[in-house]
């Protein structure tokens, strides 16, 4: 199978298996601190993280142990248990039994092992039956302990017939159908292959197949329609009831429904979950791939056949240099010219797009969520939906594999904390479908990634009080209340008093500040109380490509990202004020923009500019680039302006250091190296005053000739490895 | 040209030798990476003096140091011999603009000198030693003290 969530089930569990690694390090090194709470935090936070992926993938025996495990540890944390050997013993072999069933096709009914090792936990913890209660509603065993209930059964007819496209939305139909299957009793399934292609034109990327589902089940038509919420747009579905209107049910969940399917042996609803797959004529094997995968990426093939294209295209080009080089007579020069031209072409389009493929657009991250806000939403029976923007935003997919922890961690507190039941909300005047947007942009030469709810918000006043009650601040401590909010990303801390499944322990926020500080992003938390909050993650770009706008200023060619130039201005005397000794002040619409004189930044001299002491008559000729930070505006006087074009960002901390005002440079296209200005970093510096500081000054003198000299030295012998002159 | 003392392998290093202002310095051939001609150097604001800017080698972006600069001898204009030697150490590469390379030298273990101890009056912080050959001395530079050093010398850490 080659749908998304194939692939995403991969991903989950390459990061379980990391996780369970570093759990089992961490519980080894408790036995000689067992008090140590940074290392329980840690242990906690892969258990959680485990413990939601499994969630994700409806892997309900993960999800129990690593819940039981979660609840025996958080006993530790509070010191209610001590870390004796024999806790630390179950905790170990708790570990393997997560390993085992993360690789041993973990969706199959729990085995001998982790039942019994379920039940060595909890007789470690005295009085746990509260805390263990509300499971999710895909662990198994709790669902057999909702009593039957009667209901009036109706009988249903489900045409699911899925767009050609529907795989490239990483939507996976036999899980759509197993869900139907779940609300319901199947009586009859059809599978329609008449679509289907000969081989040698089937394209494996496309859905052929169609199906009709009869069933007789408790749900409404609603519900039923609910399993395909989102793919409504990626295929065409259509309920018939078969047995003329659809009964009044009284269940709101969809729950008991399942008790009709399953069989009677409690523990194996799982098992059901299979059955019922293999009614539907799909093929039943759906084994996690075992054992880590090496990193790859996956490439959109557009991608990768302009890649061929343009490798023909130089191979060509150089065929033809190489002949008209072989025989050459001066005639040939202009059509040489012409080659050399057209192979530089493709060799720099070449480049770009390898350095394409690193980058990957967000919403194959995204999308990941639509999947965890629909559980989120059917385990805390609350209405969620989740929006998405900008999903076209690409992003290095090295940062994009480390932001999928943070992310959902914040959807999950947003789902649980933040969107109220649908009955609050109603009465806060609320539509009662809650709303998480996740949107990504570019701003300022970074990327954004904020995660929203129109939630209940977060109650700063609370947060203080829990803080102090938690021991993270003194009681009369001053915080301002962009520091409170802050408090959130702490270890430890959580705003709920009672426990959930899905978040509440206050480790998945500690995990987001962690993991965005690691990519030297920065976290921010805008709340309002009653109306929702706003988490931001800035994330720098460290190979992200850049729409850069070339200017040059003296004989230095600059970069300025696109994104944040506002507009361009001509310098005129009469609007150009100066202001006291501080600076000069250009008026754009009446509207006073401080400006900053990048020849200034850059240490050039003014009469390499050619221009005259006095800083307001050389702005004559000259332009500025008014440029907007998140606080403010700013001009930066500049020379001329080259034209705009992609850019690929290098990092100057890598082998040098972090630069003020740049925010690294970029390569262009004739192979001279351009500085990209960092327009927030550059507004902070003092660079309007007046003064010209003393820079080095600027004394890079071409050679008279140049040298080719570049022959590497020959490290295996001693001679002489290199010829100069 | 030949490299001196080629009997005993085991016990000598390679050395990488320059001129700055006339006087001969080595570096360890472990750690240079390849010589380039002299090509435009792109200047940084904000960075040091001796620091002269970056170039693009094959991609990478890296600083190059004046070496002339960084010693306090006097500045002279990039000719057809200046070189820029990259150097790599600790997972950083760095070109270093020399007036021009002379040889490649094989210096047994028991050659190799301390610096001299010339009191307050000189910095011998960047030297590993000294060296004889052809009748006269070469400094053998560390490198990483010339690097680390720089970084101490920026006003921000080095580590983000």
């Amino acid at each position: 199978m080659k749908t998304g969530l194939i692939q995403f089930r991969q991903t989950f569990v390459q990061e379980s298996a990391d996780h369970i690694d570093s759990m089992e390090t961490g519980l080894l090194r408790l036995r000689s601190a067992p008090d140590d709470a940074e290392l329980l935090n840690s242990i906690f936070r892969s258990a959680h993280s485990i413990k939601g992926g499994a969630g994700s993938f409806g892997m309900g025996s993960l999800v129990q142990i690593a819940h039981s495990l979660e609840n025996l540890l958080d006993r530790l944390r509070s010191m209610e248990i001590r870390a004796t050997d024999e806790v630390i013993g179950v905790l170990l072999q708790s570990v393997d039994v997560l390993r085992d069933l993360l690789y041993t096709g973990a969706d199959a009914a729990m085995p001998a092992a982790a039942l019994e090792l379920d039940a060595r936990i909890r007789a470690l913890m005295p009085g746990h039956a509260v805390q263990t209660e509300p499971d999710p509603d895909d662990s198994p065993p709790p669902k057999h302990r909702t009593a039957p209930k009667k209901q009036n059964v109706s009988l249903y007819k489900v045409e699911f017939r899925p767009d050609r496209e529907m795989f490239s939305s990483g939507t996976n139909p036999i899980v759509l159908l197993r869900n139907l299957a779940a609300m319901g009793t199947v009586s009859c399934c059809h599978l329609h292959d008449d679509e289907l292609p000969p081989l040698a034109d089937l394209d494996p990327s496309k859905c052929y197949l169609s199906w009709t589902v009869e069933l007789a089940s408790v749900s409404e038509q609603i519900e039923l329609r609910e399993v395909f919420e989102f793919v409504e747009h990626l295929a065409e579905v259509r309920i018939h009831g078969l047995d003329g209107a659809p009964q009044t049910v009284d269940a709101r969940e969809p729950e008991p429904a399942k008790t009709t399917a399953a069989p009677s042996s409690p523990g194996s609803a799982q098992a059901a979950d299979g059955e019922s797959a293999g009614v539907l004529s799909q093929p039943p094997s759906k084994k996690p791939v075992p054992g880590p995968e090496s990193s790859s990426i996956r490439v959109a093939t557009g991608k990768v056949d302009r890649l061929i294209d343009l490798v023909g295209e130089l191979v060509i080009a150089h065929v033809m240099t190489a002949q008209m080089v072989a025989n050459f007579e001066p005639a040939c020069l202009p059509k040489l010219r012409e080659a050399v031209e057209a192979m530089e072409r493709n060799t720099r389009e070449l480049q770009e797009q390898v350095m394409g493929i690193r980058m990957l657009p967000i919403g194959t991250l995204f999308q990941r969520y639509t999947r965890t806000v629909y559980d989120l939403a059917r385990a805390t029976g609350k209405r969620i939906r989740l929006e998405m923007n900008g999903e076209e935003t690409e992003i290095d997919k090295s940062m994009l594999e480390m932001l999928g922890d943070p992310l959902t961690h914040l959807i999950r507190n947003a789902a649980d904390h933040g969107i109220e039941s649908a009955d609050v909300r109603k009465a806060a005047g609320k539509p009662e479908e809650g709303v998480i947007a996740l949107s990504a942009f570019h701003r300022s030469g970074r990327i954004v990634i904020e995660i929203s709810d129109d939630g209940a918000g977060i109650d700063t006043d609370s947060v203080r009080r829990n803080a102090v009650e938690r021991g993270l601040i003194g009681p009369d401590s001053q915080l301002s209340a962009e520091q409170l909010r802050m408090l959130i990303f702490t270890p430890g801390f959580s705003t709920r008093e009672e426990i959930s499944d899905l978040s509440g322990r206050g480790v998945g926020m500690d995990v987001v500040g962690r993991s965005v500080q690691q990519l030297n992003g920065t976290v921010m938390l805008a709340t309002e109380q009653g109306r929702g909050s706003t988490v931001s993650i800035e994330l720098p770009l460290t190979l992200a490509i850049l729409d850069g706008l070339l200017v040059r200023v003296g004989d230095r060619t600059l970069v300025l990202p696109l994104l944040s130039v506002i507009e361009t201005v001509p310098l005129r005397d009469q609007q150009v004020v100066r202001v006291a000794e501080l600076g000069d002040v250009v008026l754009v619409r009446e509207e006073p923009v401080p400006l900053l004189r990048l020849s200034r930044f850059l240490g050039l001299t003014q009469e390499s500019a050619g221009a005259k002491q006095t800083g307001v008559q050389d702005g004559n000729r000259r332009l500025a680039v008014i440029v907007g930070t998140s606080r403010r505006k700013v001009g930066l006087v500049i020379d001329e302006l080259l034209g705009q074009q992609q850019v690929v960002i290098k990092s100057l901390e890598r082998h040098l250091r972090k630069v003020d005002g740049l925010m690294g440079a970029t390569i262009l296209g004739d192979g001279r190296v351009a500085p990209i200005v960092d327009v927030t970093g550059i507004g902070a510096l003092d660079l309007f005053s007046l003064q010209v500081p003393c820079k080095f000054s600027q004394q890079v003198v071409a050679p008279a000739h140049s040298v080719r000299a570049n022959s590497s030295v020959n490290r295996e012998t001693g001679g002489s490895a290199h010829e100069l002159v | 040209m030949r490299a001196l003392a080629e009997n005993s392998v085991q016990e000598s290093r390679q050395f990488l030798t320059f001129l700055l202002n006339d006087q001969e310095y080595g570096l360890e051939i472990c750690k240079i990476r390849e010589i380039r001609g002299y090509a435009p150097i792109t200047p940084i604001p904000n960075v040091p003096p001796h620091v002269r800017g970056v170039m693009n080698l094959r991609g990478t972006i890296l600083p190059v140091i004046d070496l002339r600069m960084r010693f306090h001898l006097p500045a002279v204009e990039y000719n057809k011999f200046t070189v820029i030697v990259i150097a790599a150490i600790g997972g950083k590469t760095v070109g270093l603009l020399v007036d021009s390379v002379c040889d490649v030298l094989m210096v047994a273990h028991d050659a190799m000198r301390q610096a001299p101890d010339f009191g307050a009056t000189a910095d011998t912080r960047f030297m590993n030693g000294v060296f004889e050959s052809r009748e006269h001395l070469t400094v053998a530079l560390d490198l990483e003290e010339l690097l680390s050093d720089c970084a101490e010398a920026l006003p921000q850490s080095i580590a983000a």
